[in-house]
């Protein structure tokens, strides 16, 4: 059994033994339950019949970060929300009382570690999540670079730079928080940041209850 | 390739793809792509664009376009704009201010008061008539009915329409699903629901889509214009169930790729997709969903919408290249 966040493109294949079991950006995590599951996948064209030579782009992942911590990926805030019957929580006293089924999780688990021994403290999982995500990016669009694969809108990609990349590996490897990690991902990759964050940094108009200015959503190296 | 089949006028003939092969429901224009705009991620709404060409299954995103981040609001679309009800800025949150995108130019129209909802609402139901003229703005708290004219922009005055039957939504923001075909457009929540018919403006009465028992209201209903729509029952559920848009009678059910709630749905000519969803977090999972054969295709990040981690309970508009109109091909929208 392993975990890997994997890259898929135009479909998501249908390979025995694998399963996708979390999202987000445009990555997936699947389980691999065997070492053939596992060569089919990594041999399994990026795009089947258009001669390009790429595969499936695969980063492993302990089960920690692909079960666990991905369900905060996409936090700033100290705790993720969620529905209460659905993962077996005890719901929040105030949501209840509001009707609601809602309860809070947070990163640390400090609020259900004497509920569960699997409740646990995910936050190294989760910067080490968040790292491997944006190397993913990373290594992706510096390799659709190298092998002159367009945009989606047809536009052509900057050209290689070996120099760009090692730089930005340092860059990513130096990052221990998880606001500077969302704050870099947005700011050199182009994935928008929460507005938990965005109010932090100042980005936010609460008045008008949106961004102060258009987030620049194109990959900025 | 010639493909013969059920067209909406209920006969059977051509349907090739530059077919204009009289003015019937399915044939008046021809999908080919759709927009989703907004959507929200763990309290933070956005009010991005993403654009899905459905000869390619493939989502870029246009950026930030529409006038505030939105999130559990419905839209709708005529043959030129998309408009969001409400977009007033939050998650779930009431009001009456109407966004608008221009698909021929893929930008945002400069805001009309004449567009806005004259019933202050959260999350809505959107039903557009057959040939795209008028859209009936149902729920988000309220059992007010709205009806905007797709011909002049402009909203009816309140009262135009009766008020929905079936209330005023679900628990969640006030959201109902539901989907329109060629004769009726339906909404349900939680053992509630009507349907509108086109010709008259008159409600069923209460309970005339039984199904709605089994539905929360925010998961979404995807129409077609084959005769059938697509409708789950809660945000983490597997089962997809067809019905008849008429009749309202349950046709099959099947498995989906995901466990999920809160489509984005996109209506398209011969399939429709899902673009981003809830399935305990909210993601950018998409979907390709036949409408032919009970079967879905799950999409890579192609056809996954971008920008941010994940999006759901956004809203989608449609646009074609051909329309036929009431009097054969006068316009065309290119690309």
């Amino acid at each position: 059994m392993a975990y890997y966040l994997a890259k898929f493109f135009r479909y998501i294949p249908q390979i025995d033994g694998m399963q996708v079991v979390a999202s987000f950006d445009n990555f997936n995590v699947v389980r691999v339950t065997t070492d053939l599951t596992y060569s089919t996948l990594s041999a399994t064209e990026a795009f089947p019949d258009q001669g390009i030579a790429k595969t499936i782009p695969l980063i492993e992942l302990t089960e920690n970060e692909a079960l666990s911590a991905s369900k905060f990926y996409a936090e700033t805030r100290p705790y993720r929300t969620a529905y209460s019957d659905v993962e077996g929580l005890p719901p929040d006293p105030d949501s209840l009382a509001a009707g609601k089924r809602k309860t809070k999780v947070y990163l640390t688990n400090a609020n259900f570690a004497s509920l569960s021994a699997d409740a646990y403290d995910a936050t190294a999982d989760l910067i080490s999540l968040k790292r491997k995500a944006l190397r993913l990016h990373l290594d992706q669009e510096m390799e659709d670079r190298q092998l002159q694969i367009k945009n989606l809108d047809n536009t052509p990609r900057p050209p290689y730079d070996a120099t760009v990349h090692a730089n930005l590996r340092t860059l990513i490897d130096s990052l221990s928080t998880v606001d500077d990690l969302v704050r870099v991902r947005e700011d050199i990759f182009g994935h928008e940041m929460t507005r938990d964050l965005a109010t932090r940094l100042g980005r936010w108009d609460s008045t008008r209850n949106t961004r102060l200015s258009a987030v620049n959503f194109k990959p900025n190296y | 390739m010639p493909q013969f089949g059920r067209l909406g006028g209920g006969f059977y003939g051509y349907r090739g793809y530059h077919s204009i092969f009289g003015n019937t429901f399915y044939s008046r224009t021809v999908y080919t792509r759709g927009y989703t705009h907004c959507g929200y991620q763990n309290s933070s709404p956005w009010r991005n664009t993403n654009r899905t060409i459905h000869s390619t299954d493939t989502t870029t995103n246009l950026g930030d376009m529409m006038d505030y981040n939105q999130s559990y609001a419905n839209g709708g679309f005529g043959d030129y704009n998309t408009y969001i009800f409400n977009d007033s800025g939050g998650v779930g949150s009431a009001g009456t201010f109407v966004s608008s995108m221009s698909m021929v130019t893929e930008t945002l129209r400069s805001h009309n008061s004449a567009w806005d909802l004259k019933t202050s609402r959260n999350d809505t139901r959107t039903l557009m008539n057959n040939g795209l003229t008028f859209i009936y703005i149902v729920g988000g708290n309220t059992a007010n009915v709205d009806k905007f004219s797709i011909a002049t922009d402009t909203m009816f005055g309140a009262g135009s329409v009766g008020n929905c039957p079936a209330g005023a939504g679900g628990s969640t923001y006030g959201a109902f699903t539901g989907f329109f075909g060629q004769y009726i457009g339906t909404v349900g929540a939680q053992s509630n629901s009507a349907t509108l018919t086109w010709t008259t403006e008159t409600w069923s009465g209460n309970g005339a889509w039984s199904f709605a028992s089994n539905c929360d209201g925010v998961a979404k209903g995807l129409s077609s214009k084959y005769g059938w729509a697509y409708n789950g029952t809660t945000n983490t559920a597997n089962t997809h169930y067809k019905f008849n848009d008429t009749t309202l009678s349950q046709i099959s059910s099947f498995g989906r790729p995901d466990n999920c709630g809160e489509e984005n749905f996109q209506v398209g000519q011969d399939w429709g997709y899902s673009l981003g969803s809830y399935n305990g977090s909210q993601t950018n999972n998409a979907y390709k969903q036949y409408y032919t054969t009970d079967s879905a295709v799950a999409g890579g990040s192609t056809m996954q919408p971008k920008g941010h981690g994940g999006m759901s309970s956004g809203m989608c508009g449609t646009a074609a290249s051909l329309i036929a109109g009431a009097n054969g091909p006068t316009s065309g929208l290119g690309g």
